[in-house]
């Protein structure tokens, strides 16, 4: 029974289904179901959802639409996996994340990747200032920005200065549309990653998190 | 030879607000040389540019939702700027609209359940928005204006490109004038589709930031379908004016690519926004004067 709906959570978040990933998360944890093999079968669904999008079945909305209904669930998952004290799973570090503009494409599913696996992520949402960020820095390891608008690109270097100027030890990742490894490097980030899956190579890499079998 | 155009793909870096940004933004493209400007998009993103008028889109905190059927504006606050920026130009240079395409409109929104569409892949979402955009242009075409830009950034991120192609043809069919498409970013997975839009004149891509698409752009598809290019030649990302002769550099290879007569227009990557305003100006006129010597070496 609850395989069948382990099964159906995975394709209601492939689906781009919040409701029902919601509605499905709440019946597993209800029947008592491990909240971490639930996050961890959510990792797995986000993976296909990311193999998919670079297989071109499907569209970038449709993948941040798939974000959402993970994060939706593990809205309830990680809240459940906490109160067991964390023994089960223990944070891998902390990181930051924030989309500079108004469109957080990208943003949901790096940060709904990260959690699931297994780092503690503080959204800081869209329209990032670099009071939001300066205030942040103090308790994360990492902070990533989503940057869509070149628009985007010189506020994004400012946070950076202002963080690194304020707090030395935190590290930048930025990815997105308007941002490659050469305007990264340039506004002084520490690392730059292509798509969601890079980003959770690189916060492991930062970190020096061990990598799964 | 066929004379080349320079021209912007849209935004500018924003001085003041309002008319006076307009301003601003025109006397700034004039001043550089180029031969079809733009209003510089100064007052807002290009997506809430339209949805703050197209029924069926509501903007909420910044974002843009879609919460009901989209439909056909009565009237658009575009035509208002293009006329003010007609006006300061007073005829030094040609003012191009610039409209967001129906796939990135649609990418770069929020779907509610409350909206008549089942998601991403309902066709009707692309022809309706279509539908509002094609009234939207017709409107400006009224007033006068007969060049019309495009912008389609989603189709390089991966797009419904059938759905694309229709809906985007709708948009141009009954438009006179001029008309292009702008796609930035990397070609390597649209090209093909992209050149085989019917009613679009020019394609414009980018060649600084994106020297990949030298492999994508193909000569002979762009010949076949009846299109010129728009050839990007200058970064709107880096924040540093290109040396001339790095831009001559460019241009020669360009050239050299796809021949100077399959070109209709020069000009930056994408948009300048981004950019200090000195440095979009001067990467602005340093392109026009690489164009300049460019065609003199050609002749």
């Amino acid at each position: 029974m609850s395989d069948d709906l382990l099964a159906r959570l995975k394709n209601a978040l492939i689906s781009q289904d919040s409701r029902l990933a919601l509605e499905l998360t709440k019946q597993l944890l209800g029947k008592g179901e491990d909240p971490v093999r639930i996050a961890d079968l959510i990792a797995e669904g986000l993976k296909e959802v990311g193999d998919l999008f670079e297989a071109q079945e499907l569209f970038l909305p449709e993948v941040m639409r798939a974000a959402n209904a993970a994060k939706v669930a593990l809205n309830l998952v990680i809240p459940a996996i906490e109160s067991r004290g964390g023994a089960a799973r223990s944070s891998k570090g902390r990181i930051a994340i924030g989309s500079l503009g108004p469109h957080d494409i990208g943003k949901t599913l790096v940060s709904a990747m990260l959690v699931s696996d297994g780092f503690d992520v503080l959204d800081l949402g869209t329209s990032l200032s670099p009071e939001r960020a300066l205030n942040a820095a103090n308790g994360v390891q990492i902070i990533g920005l989503s940057i869509l608008l070149t628009s985007d690109i010189r506020k994004a270097a400012e946070i950076i200065r202002k963080v690194k100027d304020n707090n030395a030890s935190v590290k930048f990742m930025v990815g997105g549309a308007a941002v490659n490894e050469k305007i990264a490097a340039e506004i002084g980030a520490d690392a730059y990653g292509r798509d969601a899956k890079e980003a959770v190579r690189i916060a492991r890499e930062m970190l020096g998190a061990r990598m799964p079998k | 030879m066929m004379k080349i155009k320079t021209t912007v793909i849209g935004s500018h870096p924003v001085t003041g607000s309002g008319l006076e940004a307009i301003e601003v933004a025109v006397r700034d493209q004039i001043g550089a040389g180029i031969e079809i400007i733009s209003d510089g998009q100064t007052r807002k993103d290009m997506i809430a540019y339209f949805a703050d008028h197209i029924p069926g889109f509501e903007l909420n905190e910044g974002r843009t939702i879609i919460t009901g059927k989209i439909s056909p504006p009565e009237d658009t606050p575009l035509v208002r700027d293009l006329i003010h920026a007609k006006r300061i130009s007073a005829g030094a240079s040609e003012v191009k609209a610039i409209i967001t395409g129906p796939v990135t409109m649609a990418f770069f929104s929020e779907l509610t359940p409350n909206a008549p569409y089942s998601g991403f892949r309902d066709e009707k979402l692309y022809t309706d928005i279509g539908e509002a955009l094609a009234v939207e242009a017709e409107i400006i075409g009224k007033h006068g204006f007969t060049t019309f830009q495009f912008d389609e950034p989603s189709f390089s991120i991966g797009a419904p490109m059938t759905i694309a192609k229709k809906a985007l043809e709708a948009v141009a069919a009954n438009l006179k004038g001029t008309k292009a498409l702008h796609v930035c970013g990397n070609l390597r997975r649209s090209f093909q589709e992209i050149v085989r839009i019917e009613g679009i004149d020019i394609l414009s891509f980018a060649f600084k930031d994106n020297p990949g698409n030298f492999d994508s752009v193909d000569k002979k598809a762009i010949e076949d379908h009846g299109k010129k290019i728009g050839a990007g030649c200058v970064s709107s990302m880096e924040n540093k004016v290109e040396e001339r002769g790095a831009i001559r550099q460019l241009l020669d290879r360009i050239f050299t690519t796809y021949e100077p007569e399959n070109i209709a227009w020069i000009h930056p990557d994408c948009g300048l926004r981004a950019l200090d305003r000195a440095v979009a100006v001067g990467k602005l006129r340093e392109m026009v004067r690489a164009l300049r010597e460019a065609e003199a070496k050609v002749k």
